[in-house]
């Protein structure tokens, strides 16, 4: 336990001397508050529909109203909950298929690492979006679909990633030693290999959320979004075919996708600096 | 490091030579490729619960006859591989069928007016982004641990971060709409009668202006990155030393010795942009209504329109993997040490 804690100690010691890291995780902090506390901050129920549609912003309204008279302001708070949720979760996914397949591969090498990366090279080549939304327009829109579309394209290039980690800790000597005293592969696999790799696969999964909230927003913003759970990206869907550049509703616009912008840059930043720092460790 | 013989003078260029490993290597994973693009088309329609006719009919209600006419269309009485066999025979001759929006026009036309404008955009767009990714790349890693370095890093993770189609919503907002700079949609005025060919010109500029700079800014970023990285390991080689102590001017050790020894990685990662910046075409095309692929597949997914979703996925593929294979030329050009 004290061990854990100076380890922690250390860590932190090196992580607050980046300024961007510290900057990613003051505004996640900020922004995962709101998102989490949203019926204490959202002044407003998000479903109520009675403010006068396109309303600029002002005293009553700090970001203005729709189309349909929702507050912007109280409608963006929760529909970061579904954004950062349907994130957090395809990122995880992710991580859990790309991990797993990297191991195996690299691990066992010979002809499973073959066909394992045979079948990631060609994942990686076709054009992801356009297969996503091949997927995504057959299974219907849906916060499910999006999630699922992301986890069949996302894997490859973590796999790559864990894969050629996987191969330069295969080689160290506690994994001999462990084989000599009659472990077998799976064990060493489990018990031995992946802990090694954790501090990788932690800033990669930190990395994978951003790029799953972005996904998510950009196939919602297609119109494959959920448009009763409404997340950053249904909204800017809305804002686009519901008139909101003839209005000039720039308030209907603009937020939503800053907010997209700053939790996904700070996952980039914390993600970075923590890809720098383990890399580090591994004594590389 | 990469350090290119071509450069130091010991492999002179008539040495690029293609061999016939080299083109059958080549041959064999496009090919895998392209088969696994026929097989997702081919199987995601037939994965999804209900019955393929519904789904190929878009789940409009049809006649027994024309039930009966799509059944015989797809093979769909027949067994998975000859069903599989009839799909390959008809895409590898370009048809994939008839549009259901653009009924009774066929799929592979449409899409064939609509490519030219696509490439249009993502070409000039990709001549920019590693104009400019090679600039500011360059400028970082001659500063490495500066702060214009670190102002550069910042600014460029947090353009990383921002989604394509937000910038190109901005865009068209604030040039378009309010500052009435550019116009608002399409590929070029409707029904304008040009007085000449440089009027026409202009005008289809004008349209692919904004586009172009949200594709611009959606991917510089990453060019500008892998370069810093890959030169501040270069300006640490020796020759560099030797460059600047024979009294080179700056601006050729930069240029001359430092980055252009550290150009492969961003060579190789011009394929996988081009496949990213075809994507992003989608949202581009979207926010701007401009007629090319991309628009169309959005305009696919409103309308359930699935053979022209079908069609444009597997264009894309295609565009893909011709550019893999002509980034691949390049990649063996610059680095003759390349062997397959």
């Amino acid at each position: 336990m004290r061990s854990e804690l100076r380890k922690i100690d250390r860590f932190w010691r090196v992580y607050k001397k980046r300024k961007s890291a510290v900057a990613g995780l003051i505004i996640l902090t900020v922004l995962v508050t709101i998102i989490v506390f949203a019926p204490v901050f959202s002044p407003y129920d998000p479903d109520a529909k009675d403010a006068i549609p396109f309303t600029p912003p002002g005293s009553e309204h700090l970001l203005g109203t729709n189309d349909i008279g929702v507050d912007i302001l109280s409608e963006m708070i929760y529909a970061g909950r579904v954004s950062l949720i349907v994130g957090i979760t395809a990122a995880g996914i992710v991580v859990f298929i790309g991990s797993l397949i990297g191991l195996f591969a690299g691990f066992l090498g010979g002809w499973v690492d073959e066909i394992l990366m045979r079948i990631t090279d060609i994942v990686i080549i076709l054009p992801r979006f356009p297969l996503m939304i091949v997927m995504a327009a057959y299974l219907g829109p849906g916060v499910w679909t999006i999630i699922f579309a992301y986890s069949i394209v996302g894997w490859p290039s973590l796999t790559r990633q864990i894969r050629s980690q996987i191969l330069s800790v295969k080689e160290a000597s506690f994994i001999e030693a462990s084989r000599a005293t009659g472990a077998g592969n799976i064990r060493i696999m489990f018990t031995h290999v992946l802990p090694n790799i954790q501090g990788i696969i932690i800033a990669n999964g930190v990395m994978e959320i951003m790029f799953a909230i972005l996904t998510e927003a950009g196939l919602s913003f297609l119109g494959l979004g959920d448009p009763t759970q409404k997340s950053w990206g249904v909204m800017l869907y809305f804002a686009q075919i519901q008139g909101a550049f003839l209005r000039g509703a720039w308030w209907w616009i603009f937020p939503p996708g800053i907010c997209i912008a700053l939790i996904s840059c700070s996952f980039n930043y914390i993600g970075t600096a923590l890809n720098d720092l383990f890399g580090l460790k591994l004594g590389k | 490091m990469p350090v290119s013989r071509l450069d130091a003078g010991i492999v002179q260029k008539g040495d690029f030579q293609l061999t016939s490993r080299w083109w059958i290597n080549r041959g064999v994973s496009s090919l895998l490729v392209l088969v696994a693009a026929l097989v997702v088309n081919f199987a995601i329609p037939r994965l999804m619960p209900g019955s393929p006719v519904d789904i190929f009919s878009g789940g409009v209600k049809l006649t027994r006859e024309a039930r009966q006419a799509i059944v015989e269309r797809f093979g769909l009485d027949e067994s998975v591989w000859e069903q599989f066999y009839k799909y390959v025979v008809n895409a590898v001759q370009g048809d994939f069928g008839v549009s259901f929006f653009y009924y009774p026009q066929p799929v592979i036309e449409v899409i064939m007016e609509a490519l030219p404008w696509t490439l249009l955009i993502l070409v000039t767009a990709m001549i920019f982004q590693v104009v400019i990714g090679y600039w500011l790349g360059a400028m970082a890693a001659w500063k490495a641990g500066s702060k214009t370095d670190a102002i550069l890093q910042a600014v460029s993770l947090f353009v990383f971060s921002t989604p394509l189609f937000w910038v190109a919503m901005v865009l068209l907002y604030v040039f378009g709409y309010q500052l009435g700079w550019f116009p608002l949609g399409g590929a070029y005025t409707i029904g304008e009668i040009y007085e000449s060919a440089w009027d026409q010109a202009l005008d289809v500029i004008k349209h692919a202006t904004l586009p172009v700079i949200s594709l611009i800014i959606a991917q510089y970023a990453t060019y500008q990155l892998i370069l810093r990285n890959s030169m501040v390991a270069v300006l640490k080689e020796q020759y560099i030393l030797t460059a600047e102590a024979k009294g080179l001017s700056k601006g050729r050790v930069k240029h001359r010795h430092a980055a252009r020894n550290a150009l492969l990685p961003m060579v190789t990662f011009l394929s996988l942009s081009f496949a990213i910046s075809l994507g992003g075409s989608v949202f581009v095309e979207t926010v701007f209504s401009y007629p090319g692929v991309g628009k169309l597949i959005f305009d696919s997914v409103m309308s359930r329109d699935y053979p022209m979703l079908q069609g444009c996925f597997f264009l894309f593929s295609l565009v893909v993997i011709a550019v893999n294979i002509f980034v691949d030329l390049i990649y063996r050009f610059l680095d003759p040490r390349i062997a397959y």
